[in-house]
């Protein structure tokens, strides 16, 4: 019996075991795997939510709206009042055609079903305001974003601008764009059309970004060999490397070049050389340090740009074309504008975000935007080097065409090779150089040179942002 | 306005519900306790006027004899004065012709007798209270 | 009984009363216009349940009164989650609670008698086998398991009676403590096991082997045939999972049920979704959507009950679970007798086990076998059943002091 006894305790042990883990699973999953399920788009609760909850708002960082519901007879309608600049970026959230964008992206606080706290819960139910989703409102500034979309004319384009202190993204064009309102007339239209306008091009287009990828070489060569700014490379104007040749931009003549003069006119020969002399290792390494092959995680989805590794014995073809953004490297044009944010706030990288707060039916904000201290990636000193051959390319270089006067604007142009035509244009750069106000990085495809193409867009997109800093 | 009264009427279910768990659980404290009696407890004990708890065995003496099982120092009580017995599940009570004899309820007691829960019991001028354990703790159950 | 113990009780009682008369009020609210109907099924419910413990305090003596009260809560939580599911279902399965408690003070009663007489364990046995082979050769197909019987307008679950005598069974043939044969005995829980494979009754299969596991190593203290029996299972249910399509599929919309939503993903994910949506304090009585998980009145009760009253109601409930248990536990350590604390030992795994089995299969803890939640699940055969266990756990109980209090 005392035996019996003893097991039937060991038995209701295990018991106590079982039931401890079904509270504890319990637990978690309430606590972990509760709203990642809630806003599953299986979830037929959410549908039901949708039709008896008044949509949040989004507006721009000046209160201006972008995506509202209006109530047209006892039918609810959202609009956008943005237009066709603003279709990728906030998207859509329609019945039949799904969510797409920051529509998507948001939808949990637009439905207002990410509250959790039954207080504030039980308190909207008094006052009235639970059939009320979230307002968000966006950092995106909403003329300059409409005068950069106007600025691509219809092209293939996309262009990201960014406060160099914060991240905060001022505008995310993608071209060409779609009006979201009355999507029911117009989608099979905006699905058939080649151009591909329900792309988010800024976030999810991932392009060679060919010259403009030379800072980041610049930048692995001046960490890991200081000397060679003082040392002179010479070219014929090509490169043969293991049978293939690379060859200089036309305008380019055979001779002595010096680090600043080859990166102003964008050497590829010298750019090899100096991608030789940094290393795949070093070259690699600033790369990912620059914020490549990692996944971006902030407010919207955005493609992870990627650099391959580089191999380190018998890569000559690979490194020769990684040092001048070739190959296989791939960038969206947001990540590239957080390469000239790097360069701008002085060797800083920060996670770029879209939303400045969300403000609940109750007035409550909340901010979505983690205060991270910003990494320290390159010296300053180095970063103020390349921002120093940034502003010479602008003034004297490729990069004329965004030249601003009165304004020391830093740039770098690139025009990609691709296999669809002729090259992307690429313009990567900020501005006032001494104190940047902005980074933008822009690209038109198969428009030819960056500097003829894309610069201008720059050129407009920060003159129309400084005028309006100065004007508030 | 139903969603405003369901809210209330859950949070009021919900409570009931842990007013529901907290008896059981005081339940299972006493059940607990219970069984951490020393071996050879009975479960029953007496209770001494002033609070003190006499906890019974099998066979207890009481007395004022330092050998007894239960040490009374009264100048009324016998040195051998009762003897409380288990037998079966009950607790059986007999006088050792003690000088002043031993009362329960009141009545003095000539043969052994089965004592029940509450029974007062008076050795010499003492009076003691016969009481099971796990009662006890829930009279003073405010600390449990 | 003891008096202040009595006072407890009596709380408790009173507060499972309350609750019900809050919820079906609520319910009363929510039908449009006002209906009384619910309150009356909560007047109806109090009136069986107070009756019931007042005859089970009068009539049987050392019971234990805290398993009617247990059972009692459970039974209402699940009668408040079907009126509100499915009204109709409502009436039926308050006539299977008062037979429930009917059965449950008859069973007490008898078996308190009963335990002094000596059975053959293989009456038992063949009761059980009879009363798992009876689906198979003449039963229907209900929810894609074999294991009813039609009779008239009623379906009967044998398997659920056949729980009772199973334990009875090993209880009795293993009271000596030791092992006759072991190869007989394997082959005689083997039996038990395919009869239940045979109807697809995996969870049915997995509670019985399991519940013999556990009655063989607490008779016999053989570390060796637990650890054993334990490994075989393991072994069968990788077997299991390779040959029978069945199987895998329960297992793989455990292991990502995301793969196939519309098709084997289905079941489980409405009741994930529904627990989701209740969070910490549940949507509400009558604001979630029940509706939209599939079986909800039977297997998936637990989930519905999650979504409205939240975490902190469904873990209440695994609390009020585990107590159950607790008691049966208890029960058997205070037997007197071998027999008598493997029987406890038996009836109270087995519903330990079948309370684990399904909740844990709901939230997605373990793969989901089809098996009902004691005492809340509608069906008639799991109520009335799972009464007569707890009345047999009783019996054991009065047995063991009714000495006692006879004297």
């Amino acid at each position: 019996m005392d035996r019996l006894k003893k097991n039937t305790k060991i038995i209701f042990g295990i018991f106590c075991g079982l039931f401890v883990s079904l509270i504890i699973y319990l637990s978690y999953f309430t606590a972990y795997e509760r709203d990642r399920l809630i806003q599953s788009s299986y979830n037929r609760r959410l549908w039901e939510q949708e039709d008896k909850v008044l949509r949040g708002t989004i507006y721009d960082a000046r209160g201006r709206p972008l995506a509202d519901t209006v109530i047209e007879g006892n039918v609810k309608k959202r609009i956008y009042p943005g237009g066709e600049a603003f279709g990728p970026l906030i998207g859509y959230s329609d019945r039949r055609f799904g969510r797409a964008g920051l529509e998507d992206a948001l939808n949990g606080e637009l439905l207002g079903v990410t509250e959790k706290d039954p207080m504030v819960l039980l308190r909207q139910k008094i006052l009235g305001v639970a059939d009320r989703g979230n307002d968000v409102y966006l950092t995106i500034d909403s003329q300059l974003q409409s005068t950069a979309y106007s600025l691509f004319r219809g092209r293939r384009g996309a262009l990201a601008a960014l406060d160099p202190n914060t991240g905060a993204v001022l505008a995310l064009v993608s071209s060409p764009g779609y009006d979201a309102s009355n999507l029911q007339n117009k989608w099979d239209g905006l699905l058939n059309n080649p151009d591909k306008p329900l792309i988010n091009r800024a976030t999810q287009g991932l392009y060679p970004p060919g010259s403009a990828f030379k800072i980041i070489t610049l930048a692995a060569a001046l960490c890991s060999h200081p000397e060679i700014e003082k040392k002179i490379y010479y070219t014929p104007g090509y490169v043969k490397i293991n049978g293939r040749i690379i060859r200089d931009y036309e305008n380019l003549w055979p001779g002595d070049y010096d680090l600043n003069t080859a990166f102003r006119y964008s050497s590829n020969t010298v750019f090899i050389q100096i991608g030789q002399e940094a290393g795949a290792d070093n070259l690699f390494s600033m790369a990912e340090a620059f914020g490549f092959n990692a996944n971006l995680d902030t407010d919207i989805p955005v493609a992870t740009s990627t650099m391959p590794r580089p191999p380190s014995l018998g890569g000559d073809v690979e490194l020769a074309e990684d040092s001048i953004g070739q190959g296989k490297i791939l960038a969206t044009p947001l990540q590239m504008a957080r390469v000239a944010l790097v360069i701008a706030s002085g060797g800083r990288l920060v996670t770029p975000y879209v939303i400045q707060k969300i403000v609940t039916p109750l007035g409550l904000e909340k901010s979505m935007h983690k205060a991270e201290a910003p990494r320290i990636v390159l010296e300053k000193t180095v970063a103020d080097k390349i921002k120093a051959l940034m502003v010479d390319v602008v003034k004297s270089g490729t990069g004329k065409p965004a030249n601003i006067n009165g304004i020391t604007v830093a740039g770098k142009t690139g025009s990609a090779e691709n296999p669809h035509g002729k090259t992307h244009a690429w313009f990567v750069g900020f501005a006032p150089a001494e104190d940047p106000k902005i980074a933008v990085a822009a690209v038109v495809e198969n428009a030819g040179g960056g500097g003829a193409n894309a610069g201008p867009i720059v050129r407009e997109v920060m003159l129309k942002y400084l005028n309006s800093l100065q004007n508030k | 306005m139903y969603g405003l009264i369901a809210q209330v009427g859950k949070f009021a279910i919900i409570g009931i519900i842990y007013y529901f768990l907290y008896n059981f659980l005081k339940i299972m404290v006493v059940d607990l306790l219970m069984d951490k009696q020393h071996p050879g407890e009975t479960g029953y004990c007496l209770l001494d006027e002033d609070g003190r708890e006499y906890p019974l065995f099998p066979v207890n003496t009481v007395g004022r004899a330092s050998d007894s099982d239960i040490v009374i120092e009264d100048p009324f009580l016998s040195s051998k004065h009762a003897l409380i017995t288990k037998r079966g599940r009950n607790m059986l009570i007999q006088d050792l012709n003690s000088t002043n004899g031993t009362f329960v309820n009141g009545k003095k007691i000539k043969k052994p007798f089965k004592l029940r829960e509450n029974d007062e019991v008076v050795l010499g001028d003492r009076k003691f209270k016969f009481l099971r354990r796990e009662n006890r703790g829930i009279k003073n159950g405010g600390h449990l | 009984m003891e008096l202040k113990m009595e006072a407890i009780y009596n709380k408790t009682i009173s507060a499972t009363a309350l609750i019900g008369f809050i919820a079906f009020f609520l319910l009363s609210l929510k039908t449009v216009p006002f209906s009384p109907a619910p309150l009356y099924g909560a007047i109806a419910f109090s009136t069986i349940m107070f009756a019931g413990y007042f005859l089970t305090n009068h009539i049987l003596y050392g019971q234990d009164p805290a398993l009617f009260i247990l059972s009692s809560f459970i039974s209402q939580l699940g009668l408040i989650m079907l009126y509100r599911i499915n009204p109709a279902a409502f009436s039926k399965q308050i006539n299977w609670y008062a037979l429930g408690v009917l059965a449950y003070i008859l069973s007490s009663a008898i078996i308190k008698y009963w335990v002094k007489v000596k059975i053959n364990p293989y009456f038992f046995l063949a009761a059980t086998l009879v009363l798992l082979a009876m689906p198979l050769l003449f039963g229907v197909e209900r929810g894609g398991s074999r294991s009813w019987i039609q009779l008239a307008n009623y379906s009967f679950q044998p398997s659920e009676l056949a729980k009772i005598t199973f334990v009875l069974f090993l209880a009795e043939k293993l009271r000596s403590g030791k092992i006759e044969s072991i190869l007989r005995l394997s082959g005689e829980i083997l039996a038990v096991t395919i009869l239940l494979m045979m109807a697809r009754d995996l969870g049915g299969a997995m509670l019985f082997y399991m519940t013999a596991l556990a009655i063989v190593f607490a008779a016999t203290s053989r570390m060796d045939i637990a650890a054993a029996g334990l490994a075989a299972a393991g072994t069968a249910a990788v077997f299991g999972y390779y040959l029978f399509g069945h199987v895998r599929i329960r297992v793989e919309a455990w292991l990502n049920p995301w793969q196939d939503v519309p098709g084997r993903g289905y079941q489980i994910v409405q009741s994930l979704f529904a627990i989701a949506q209740g969070g910490f304090f549940g949507t509400g009585l009558g604001m979630g959507h029940p509706e939209y998980i599939p079986a909800v009145a039977t297997d998936f009760i637990f989930s519905g009950f999650s979504e409205e009253f939240g975490f902190m109601g469904a873990a209440a409930l695994i609390v009020v679970y585990f107590l159950l248990v607790y008691r049966g536990i208890k029960i058997s350590l205070s037997a007197k007798e071998s027999f008598l604390a493997l029987a406890a030992l038996g009836i109270a795994t087995m519903f330990g086990l079948q309370i684990f089995t399904i909740i844990g299969g709901v939230i997605k803890l373990i793969p989901m076998t089809g098996v009902t939640l004691p005492f809340m699940s509608y069906g008639g055969s799991s109520m009335v059943m799972s009464f007569i266990s707890l009345g047999i756990l009783n019996g054991i109980r009065q047995s063991g002091r009714g000495e006692e209090d006879d004297g």
